[in-house]
């Protein structure tokens, strides 16, 4: 690869794909216009208090049509602007990219991780400024005042997630209480990299994203695991698993959350096909759920 | 001491910090009674050695004489006998702030350290005052260290020229007081 | 005359790290005189973890980073079926070490390609590969275009090959990342034939990439980058605690093991109890100073005067210590060339290596018919402590519980020990001190300070810390008479 590369239009993937993605053929001329201007919004993404594994997700895309991977995805289709895990810039010359972005460019705002406040603040400090760093409070608040759309990507950003769970020490708040506006919620510890690019190509398209109560999409979070999985005893008319470790039973007894979890994993499943929470015979945690993690315990056994 | 040439301001982050930290190390105490001279004792072992930035000095009991070291330093290593309740000899530290209160009760020194500190032009923004205290094993009236104490000095060299080190390589908060002494008295080329 | 340099944001880790440097020049080289890293997110784990059914550690310590949750996830289990007293089943290791073996390849991947490389060529002209510092790099003294064009395109492919390892992972792990599969007492996953073939299928192509792209770009980054033998080495210290050992922790056939390796040293055997943490530098209540893990407890105090990083300051024996792949691979003798920025990137290559083909013969060895789990009871009290490695470096967790409740938990991370604040007598960490004598080309793009860093992999989402609240003695004890003599 050199430089120069030029830009293909995302179509391809979202002809293959419309389908599944819910375009049609006016959303996908959409598309091809909004990536044919150049003032076609660039992407923002920036981590507050979270563990990457978002991020880690994200690059973990893989699909049968155009873009088909996130080396694709990144070459050939958004401006990533601004990614503190993947950008090549550092330091002040970083910030000042996200600065001049934030307050002259036509961009969507992608947050990972919720918004700590303890300590004023200090709890999460992501960058500096002119010598003077920044708070995460700060820097979300500042983001996203001008951004076209706000999308939060995993629980800790949506909902606080397990960045704010128990006592919550970092005083971590969901992105949509720190900046005081709703967000798009494309919640899951991790979420499915299939769903952040989903929401990404909707917004390109322009096409309004139909929400949950939770500011989910629909589209993604319309259906419970328990559902659509394979296990569930009305469709396969066998017993409850009661011992760790056996395939092909329902969970439900051993603590599984599929019933209040809502979340796309039975149809679309993990890593290429490799395997889904269940099928490995691991309960599903609900982690998209607003409640995850909850006080309640993971597995229920004896005691 | 005033400010030269060679005492640049930088910023780093929020804090504003001086390429030379200034420390000062004070040994306290009374050394006609025992243990109670351990920090003189020190410092005299320090002042042997001649550190950039570091000025060193046995003020004894006569607390109010640091009054013009206090004005002029960033950082202060006070070293004093001090009850910590552990083993005679043993070795205590605390920043200033945390451990004032403990401290005047367990040094007569102490309580003049305020004083001093409020006497001088350092009110409003004070140095950052650390402790070294040792532990005594004898507060009776004589001439020399106790035994216990005698044979760790080395090792109580050892801690202080550490913190010394520790000071000397971590920039710090300027008061803001000297920031705009430093802005009228020094020339521009020299401050950031 | 010395002037500081802040890089903040430092790029291309995970987490939230800031780094000042020093630069003057010294006998006619301008260089790093003095250094300080700063960890700048803090979220308190423990709190978050205390209470909780025992069960669920291993779910909620995975969050402690997405790009290491195996690791994590495993040293919690390790920790909790000490608590528990209960064994995993010898397929159940298997299953576990091929899941952990699998992240630490993709993380080995994604940390020299896509983490490291951006600091010695230049990109696409696009975003995010550009703008970039372009210092030290380009066709005048470093990468000519040939060179560059073929490292991108290994980078693009690279992106690629690190999804594969991760669906590794996800094989027998359920996800990657998060995986669900782990559980005291062993995995949950069952050994299918269709999953045997998929994973032989997937570790070979990735094997592929190790031996014919991966190792040939470090050995050609480091012919290009020669002088980087001689850069970062830091205090020269190195610790291990082991990983991917059979049942019984028993490390003989284990390809990471325990150890200790003072500088200029032979190894010798690790003692736990040599560890301690400090928090001079740090921004927990120094009366928690020099406390054991096991004893460990800190309660966060920001601001803090001197203080400059969330990351407490772990010592072994009062030396900073490196840990990661250079060090395990000195530790096992794997690795013996020296301890520098390329010797980093060529150790942690050569680990991925080694980590296949241990991943080949643990497949070999499943028991499709064994089972991969061990019953048993939830502990209603006890404590443990579970030691492991993570792509990083040596990982520790203990644990503690009281009425079938988490009540305690401590966790000291890789890059705690990597990215260490100074300690109470001021020796730096083993980062702050690798870039001591980097030399600075550009005091504008301080490109150098980045390869040292990078070379370490940090990974500050595990900086995460233990909070008590109750009132603790203002004054620390740095010598207590009473137990030195």
């Amino acid at each position: 690869m050199t430089q120069g590369l030029t830009r293909r239009s995302f179509l391809t993937y979202c002809t293959a794909s419309a389908a599944v993605l819910g375009l049609g053929p006016f959303d996908l001329f959409k598309i091809r216009t909004a990536l044919a201007n150049p003032a076609a919004p660039k992407v923002v993404w920036i981590q507050g208090a979270g563990c990457s594994g978002c991020s880690i997700s994200f690059l973990n895309l893989v699909s049968a049509a155009a873009p088909i991977n996130a080396a694709a995805v990144l070459t050939d289709t958004i401006d990533l602007i601004f990614h503190p895990t993947l950008m090549w810039a550092s330091g002040e010359q970083a910030s000042g990219i996200v600065t001049k972005t934030i307050n002259e460019d036509n961009y969507v705002l992608i947050v990972e991780g919720g918004a700590p406040t303890a300590f004023d603040g200090g709890a999460c400090l992501p960058w500096s400024v002119n010598g003077v760093e920044v708070t995460f409070q700060q820097a979300v608040v500042s983001a996203a005042a001008r951004a076209t759309k706000v999308i939060c990507v995993g629980t800790c950003a949506c909902f606080g997630g397990m960045s704010a769970a128990g006592e919550n020490p970092g005083g971590v708040k969901p992105i949509s209480t720190a900046i005081g506006e709703p967000t798009i919620n494309i919640s899951g510890c991790p979420p499915h990299p299939d769903a952040i690019v989903w929401a990404i190509a909707q917004l390109l398209a322009g096409n309004p994203i139909d929400l949950d109560g939770d500011g989910r999409p629909k589209a993604i979070y319309g259906k419970t695991v328990h559902n659509e999985c394979p296990r569930n005893r009305t469709k396969t008319g066998k017993d409850w698993a009661n011992a760790v470790g056996v395939d092909n039973l329902c969970l439900e007894l051993l603590g599984c959350r599929g019933p209040d979890t809502s979340a796309p994993c039975p149809t679309w499943q993990w890593n290429d096909k490799a395997n889904w929470c269940v099928d490995a015979n691991g309960n599903c945690i609900g982690c998209t759920e607003k409640t995850f993690p909850g006080p309640y315990k993971f597995h229920r056994t004896i005691s | 001491m005033t400010l030269g040439s060679t005492d640049r301001l930088q910023k780093q982050g929020r804090t504003r910090w001086r390429a030379r930290q200034r420390i000062l190390v004070l040994g306290l105490g009374n050394t006609l009674f025992s243990d109670d001279g351990v920090g003189v004792e020190i410092a005299t072992h320090l002042r042997k050695k001649t550190r950039v930035g570091v000025f060193v000095t046995e003020v004894g009991t006569s607390i109010l004489a640091a009054i013009p070291f206090l004005e002029w330093a960033d950082r202060v290593l006070i070293i004093d006998s001090m009850r910590g309740g552990k083993a005679p000899g043993s070795i205590y530290y605390g920043a200033y702030g945390d451990v004032r209160p403990s401290f005047e009760e367990r040094s007569v020194h102490e309580r003049s350290i305020s004083l001093a500190v409020d006497l001088s032009n350092r009110r409003l923004k004070a140095p950052e005052i650390h402790a070294l205290g040792i532990e005594p094993a004898s507060l009776e009236l004589g001439a020399s260290l106790s035994e216990t104490l005698a044979s760790r000095l080395p090792l109580y060299l050892e801690y202080a020229e550490k913190l010394i080190e520790a000071f000397r390589t971590q920039p710090h908060e300027l008061p803001e007081s000297k920031t705009r002494l430093a802005r009228t008295t020094a020339s521009a080329a020299n401050l950031g | 005359m010395a002037t500081t340099i802040t890089i903040d944001p430092v790029t291309r880790i995970e987490g939230h790290l800031k780094v000042s440097i020093s630069v003057d020049t010294v006998n006619g080289v301008q260089q790093i005189v003095d250094a300080w890293v700063g960890g700048t997110l803090f979220r308190g784990f423990e709190r978050i973890l205390l209470q909780r059914h025992p069960w669920d550690a291993q779910h909620v310590c995975q969050r402690i980073c997405g790009v290491c949750p195996v690791s994590q996830g495993t040293a919690a289990l390790l920790a909790m079926e000490q608590a528990g007293n209960v064994q995993p089943p010898p397929n159940g290791i298997l299953l576990r070490n091929l899941i952990g073996a699998a992240n630490f390849v993709d993380s080995h991947i994604l940390s020299f390609y896509h983490l490291a490389i951006p600091d010695f060529i230049n990109g696409p002209a696009m975003p995010p590969f550009q703008p970039a510092w372009t210092a030290d790099k380009g066709t005048n003294k470093r990468a000519d275009k040939t060179t560059t064009d073929a490292l991108v395109k290994s980078y693009l492919a690279a992106m690629d090959i690190r999804r594969k390892a991760q669906s590794l992972g996800a094989i027998f792990g359920g996800r990657m990342p998060h995986p669900s599969a782990l559980i005291p007492g062993g995995i949950t996953t069952s050994v299918r034939p269709d999953r045997i073939k998929n994973f032989k299928q997937l570790l070979a192509e990735i094997q592929t990439f190790i031996d014919s792209v991966y190792l040939p770009d470090v050995d050609k980054l480091g012919k290009i980058f020669a002088d980087y033998f001689d850069i970062g080495k830091g205090h020269g210290h190195l610790l291990a605690y082991g990983a991917f050992g059979s049942v019984d922790n028993d490390f003989s056939d284990a390809p990471l093991t325990p150890g200790f390796k003072k500088a200029d040293s032979n190894t010798v055997a690790l003692n736990t109890r040599a560890i301690a943490e400090h928090v001079t530098y740090s921004w927990y209540d120094d009366a928690t100073q020099n406390l054991k893990p096991t004893d460990g407890e800190t309660t966060a105090k920001y601001p803090k005067d001197n203080a400059y990083s969330w990351l407490k300051a772990p010592r072994y024996d009062g030396r900073p210590c490196e840990v990661g792949p250079l060090a395990r691979m000195m530790i096992t003798g794997d690795y013996t060339r020296g301890i520098s920025v390329m010797d980093r990137h060529s150790a942690r290559a050569q680990e991925a290596k080694k980590l296949t083909n241990s991943m080949v013969d643990w497949l070999a060895a499943l028991d499709a018919t064994a089972p991969n789990y061990t019953e048993s009871a939830v502990p209603v009290s006890g404590r443990g402590e579970g030691l492991t490695e993570a792509p990083r470096g040596a990982l520790g967790h203990w644990v503690a519980v009281e009425n079938t409740k988490i009540s305690r938990y401590q966790v000291v991370t890789p890059t705690c020990w990597n990215a260490s604040p100074r300690d109470v007598s001021g020796l730096r960490g083993p980062m702050e001190e690798a870039l001591i004598g980097a030399p600075i080309s550009d005091m504008t793009q301080p490109v150098e300070a980045l390869r040292v860093i990078h070379s370490f992999d940090p990974c500050t989402a595990c900086a995460v810390h233990v909070m008590r609240p109750e009132r603790s003695e203002a004054v620390a004890v740095l010598y207590d008479a009473g137990i030195n003599r």
